[in-house]
């Protein structure tokens, strides 16, 4: 037979009945966290999805991104998407280094240019020339801006890639950068996390696999149907909140009867993320279920928005920098020109128009 | 649900009742129309008893099927006809979906026109060998 070129073809190559495909199908949709009235429209779709070209560029981060995609829960499914995606460059997974590697990279942007996807796991060093964080003799910042130009969509895996994470926090000594501070002509969707939950990872490529475009973001460039709802209106305490009964403590009577953990500095009011539906570790739980608050990792700045453990509430009094702010604020989407860059952005993802420096600089000022 | 200060430490139930609302909704419609819904249960946020209370809140029904695709499927009518309780598992057994579909019956469980096509394929290759004088049917 020769090598399957949809999906379909796909699954029917490894003997995968209809009936599997339609349990696959009602799956991925979940996975999207797209309403199952969506499942027929995902089957018609998922039928003549071609094989996308992945190439996945990690920087300065800590691997957490990938061993959460690598040991998420659901092997059957996840591995028939990634098998399905051609995941063509992944400098931690594949077995080939330094020259070969990076001409398996270039071999994949000459043969699917405009139309492959460009994962980043880890923020960009900028300073000094990006000498911080090189490959193979070529600096971050450098494979970045190679490897986007040919690129249909770009994908930020985890707070690092999308936000800056622990590199941008301060004093930032390398000049960090997240990708969308870098790439502005491409559609970029922030997966944020530290690290990412995997189902949403997995979702927002599965998305691409699917509908052959990039899911609808919110106001920092991150899918609506993941982070469109606050950890705090999900979760399964909140009506302890509702009716006022907090822990005050890790060891008292309020912790042990599973009461909100607000005043134990929770940070789930102002942070958006799929934790209380999809969970952590095949589902079994997530950090509140476990009985500490949530940290905010999936926001903008989080390491240097004052203490884990102080209120919310408490104010933003000697926390004393911007970035502060910024999480205080919460959705409020942060500056003006914050909110004319991505609506550039959009407009690009949108248009496939390229939006030039002197666009951006015009937007901001 | 009593406005009432919660002291007996009894947990909260989050989404199970408005869920059977849904499911009383959904069975008007399909009783009207034959318009089907589905429910998946993990975009849904559970507290610690909503499961258990949802379950017997719905019962146990007649009709109990498993699937051996992917990995097993459950799929089961519960104790109020039309309201059936579909899992999908991984091979390694660890819970992939959970989905309450409030159908006649889920679309899962019919056998697939492709796979009717592939099964009389396999049938008449197999009389074929038996009976090699007869043309296949390609």
């Amino acid at each position: 037979m020769a090598k399957p070129k949809t999906l379909a073809e796909h699954l029917e190559h490894h003997e995968v009945s209809r009936r599997g495909f339609l349990k696959f199908c009602a799956l991925t949709t979940s996975m999207m966290a797209l309403p199952p009235s969506m499942i027929p429209t995902v089957a018609r779709a998922l039928e003549t999805a071609r094989r996308p070209s992945v190439i996945w560029l990690s920087f300065q981060e800590c691997t957490g991104c990938t061993e959460s995609l690598t040991r998420s829960h659901s092997p059957t499914i996840e591995n028939l998407i990634f098998n399905y995606l051609s995941l063509d460059y992944h400098h931690t997974l594949q077995a080939a280094s330094g020259e070969a590697a990076e001409q398996a990279r270039e071999a994949a942007m000459a043969e699917n240019h405009g139309q492959y996807l460009v994962a980043v796991d880890g923020s960009i060093p900028v300073k000094d020339g990006g000498v911080y964080s090189t490959i193979a003799g070529i600096s971050n910042l450098e494979m970045l801006k190679q490897t986007v130009e040919g690129a249909a969509a770009v994908v930020a895996i985890g707070s690092c890639a999308a936000f800056g994470g622990l590199p941008h926090a301060h004093p930032n000594p390398t000049g960090a950068v997240p990708v969308q501070d870098l790439v502005h002509d491409k559609p970029v969707v922030n997966v944020s996390g530290c690290p990412p939950i995997p189902v949403v990872i997995s979702g927002v490529l599965a998305h691409y696999l699917t509908f052959g475009r990039i899911p609808d973001l919110d106001g920092y460039g991150r899918p609506l149907s993941f982070f469109g709802t606050s950890i705090h209106d999900r979760c399964y305490r909140r009506p302890y909140y509702n009716k006022g009964l907090f822990a005050e403590t890790f060891d008292d009577e309020g912790a042990k009867n599973g009461w909100c953990l607000f005043k134990l500095g929770c940070k789930g009011p102002t942070t958006y993320n799929a934790c209380a539906t999809a969970k952590w570790n095949q589902g079994t739980s997530f950090p509140i279920q476990s009985g500490h608050g949530c940290i905010g990792c999936s926001e903008p700045h989080f390491w240097d928005a004052g203490g884990f453990y102080q209120p919310l509430s408490a104010g933003i009094a000697g926390v004393g920098t911007l970035a502060g702010v910024a999480v205080v604020a919460g959705a409020a989407a942060g500056t003006a020109a914050g909110l004319m860059h991505h609506a550039k952005r959009k407009q690009a993802q949108r248009q496939h128009e390229k939006v030039t420096v002197a666009d951006l600089k015009e937007s901001g000022s | 649900m009593t406005s009432s200060v919660n002291t007996d430490h009894q947990p909260p139930l989050c989404n199970a009742k408005p869920i059977l609302n849904e499911l009383r909704h959904g069975l008007d419609r399909l009783l009207a129309g034959g318009n089907a819904t589905v429910i998946d249960l993990q975009r849904i946020p559970f507290g610690v008893d909503d499961e258990r209370y949802l379950r017997d809140a719905l019962g146990d029904g007649e009709v109990h099927a498993t699937i051996n695709t992917l990995g097993k499927s459950t799929v089961q009518e519960t104790g109020v006809a039309g309201v059936w309780w579909v899992t999908h598992y991984d091979e390694a057994g660890s819970v992939l979906g959970d989905f309450l579909e409030i159908t006649t019956i889920p679309e899962v469980l019919k056998s697939q026109h492709q796979d009717i096509m592939r099964g009389l394929r396999k049938l008449s290759a197999s009389l074929e060998i038996e009976q090699p004088t007869k043309t296949a049917q390609e």
